[in-house]
């Protein structure tokens, strides 16, 4: 994300500060503090990227995506996407991005699913014959036709969520939030969005913001990610660079025959020995692990290798708590 | 346009969906209209008119009230107040449609098939049942849907603005109720305003109510005709327009203070 050529970037953000008024009251007790939701956040999203944006609860993850989809102002700053200012000109802006809230839905409850399609290609003005291509598009990669003439209210959360994405693509927006699109999913429906997003994102370019809590989300999809906390980025750049940033070190477990004594490698940090198993900790950017693997072999006869990898959870979690 | 179209289209089949509702609606309507009907008859059986207001006359106002309230929604909506309370004017502020030409819409439809299933059935029974009144003249007919039309945009650009008042006030129910079941008198919908005190009328004239039933239930009844036909129409039309301008300001004011202080 950072030092990416500005001419291609399709958003931009810079400074933004957003603070919700408190309320003062004669009574202490009713009185609500002015918050800082947003602390001067800057970033820069080139077009066609998919990014992750995390961040715990009541970090200012929502905040920033109301900010950018135009339904709050911020308090200072600037954001432009695609050369629009997202709440000044709203009408025209809309029309270029998809919005999905994996807590609300913008279908016809009573209704079958075709006529809030339908509805949409008349709101958004799609020429016919894109309409029926995309139609054709999604019912393949998402099997819409399953439920396409079911009412709204009668189709599993995973179906919904399906038809919502559609909705949301049907005009060719050229971004698309997503806040949590896979909240409440079973593995296999979470599974066949995600190849569907990856798709879109793909063949399209069209560029996706995505916030949630499920790391296996980003794993599988984000280029790069934004991690937020008390308002402000901690975090941007690639998955990988992240485990760096953490100092996140690898442990290599070694199970050899003999009863090894000691152990020495330049690069590794940490060497604890129990009861004929090597446990190796360093750095992967220090230690080529060839060499170390050959070292190994020419003390002690090696049984089993183990590689342990801090999952990305266990990133997540350090870089939320450094932030305390 | 083609998009508010296909919004009175979309809401009408949804409309259409709810067919218990709509005939179990029609045949309470019904019933109360009866009710009415013999509470009036009543009423008038001492003098046959009051103020001017005749006893026929009163004979096709039960009917006519009791068939138009549920296109013009005399007795008011709260979709969109609840709407702003769970946040999802979001939803509609991410739409390329404005607001109130969805909402119009919105109405429109729904109140197109209760013209059709709910008002003229029940016209049609009361016609089959007691003697109803027509209009004297097809002019005075013609007055009468022009007059019903400018109702029916008084009555639901009025829905909206109060129904705004959700952006204020957390929970706009109490208002809503209280500004409705005041509408129920204050329109004619409870009694014809003429056989109220003089003074009451004098004071409800300057307010948009009569124009929202009232106005064009005197115009079918023969009640008005000449100038003050043509002054009550008039003055329906600059309610039009003070609403129309009353609602995008409110909302406009609603929208600002969402943009600054979140939903």
């Amino acid at each position: 994300m950072k030092g990416t050529g500005l001419l291609n970037a399709i958003i931009q953000v810079d400074n933004i500060v957003k603070k919700f008024r408190g309320r003062s009251s004669l009574f202490r007790k009713l009185s609500i503090p002015e918050t800082i939701a947003v602390d001067h956040i800057s970033f820069v999203v080139p077009a066609g990227e998919f990014v992750g944006y995390l961040g715990p609860n009541g970090a200012g993850k929502s905040t920033t995506i109301k900010m950018l989809a135009g339904l709050l102002v911020p308090t200072s700053g600037s954001i432009h996407v695609n050369g629009l200012v997202p709440w000044r000109d709203r009408t025209r802006y809309v029309k270029q991005i998809g919005v999905v809230f994996g807590q609300r839905s913008t279908l016809w409850w009573d209704l079958p699913l075709i006529d809030s399609l339908e509805l949409i290609r008349h709101m958004y003005d799609v020429p016919l014959a894109r309409y029926k291509d995309n139609l054709q598009f999604f019912s393949r990669l998402l099997d819409l036709d399953e439920f396409l003439l079911q009412p709204v209210r009668t189709l599993s959360l995973g179906q919904r969520m399906r038809a919502e994405l559609s909705a949301a693509l049907l005009f060719d927006p050229k971004i698309l939030f997503l806040d949590e699109p896979t909240i409440g999913l079973d593995i296999v429906a979470k599974d066949r969005i995600r190849t569907f997003l990856a798709d879109i994102n793909q063949r399209r370019e069209t560029t996706i913001i995505l916030t949630t809590h499920d790391l296996s989300d980003v794993e599988k999809l984000c280029r790069s990610i934004m991690i937020i906390d008390h308002g402000q980025i901690v975090y941007g750049g690639s998955l990988a660079g992240l485990a760096e940033r953490v100092g996140g070190s690898t442990t290599m477990i070694v199970d050899v025959v003999e009863e090894p004594v000691d152990f020495c490698f330049f690069g590794v940090n940490k060497v604890t020995i129990t009861n004929r198993r090597l446990a190796l900790e360093f750095l992967p950017q220090n230690v080529n692990v060839g060499d170390l693997i050959t070292a190994i072999s020419q003390a002690y006869t090696i049984r089993d290798i183990e590689f342990k990898k801090p999952s990305i959870e266990s990133i997540v979690m350090e870089i939320y708590g450094e932030a305390r | 346009m083609l998009a508010s179209i296909k919004v009175i289209q979309t809401t009408a089949k949804q409309q259409l969906q709810y067919r218990t509702a709509v005939f179990a609606g029609l045949v309470t309507n019904i019933a109360w209209g009866i009710f009415r009907y013999y509470l009036i008859n009543a009423f008038f059986s001492e003098s046959p008119s009051i103020n001017g207001f005749t006893q026929s006359a009163a004979q096709t106002y039960v009917p006519l009230t009791q068939g138009l309230m549920v296109f013009l929604n005399t007795f008011g909506s709260m979709e969109i107040s609840q709407a702003v309370r769970q946040g999802d004017v979001a939803v509609s502020l991410l739409r390329p449609m404005s607001f109130l030409k969805y909402w119009m819409s919105y109405y429109a439809g729904k109140s197109f098939i209760n013209l059709l299933l709910r008002s003229i059935l029940l016209l049609l029974v009361f016609h089959l049942l007691f003697p109803i009144g027509t209009p004297a003249t097809p002019l005075q007919f013609f007055f009468f849907l022009v007059s019903l039309t400018l109702s029916w945009l008084i009555s639901h650009l009025w829905i909206i603005v109060i129904n705004l008042s959700a952006f204020w006030v957390t929970d706009a129910t109490g208002v809503l109720r209280m500004v409705f079941a005041i509408q129920q008198l204050l329109t004619g919908m409870l009694f014809p305003l003429r056989i109220l005190p003089n003074w009451f009328q004098e004071i409800v004239r300057f307010t948009p109510f009569p124009s929202m039933l009232n106005t064009p239930i005197e115009i079918f009844t023969n009640i008005v005709g000449g100038a003050e036909l043509t002054f009550m129409v008039l003055q329906q039309l600059v309610w039009v327009g003070l609403l129309y301008v009353g609602v995008k300001r409110v909302y406009r004011a609603g929208i600002h203070q969402l943009e600054i202080n979140g939903g």
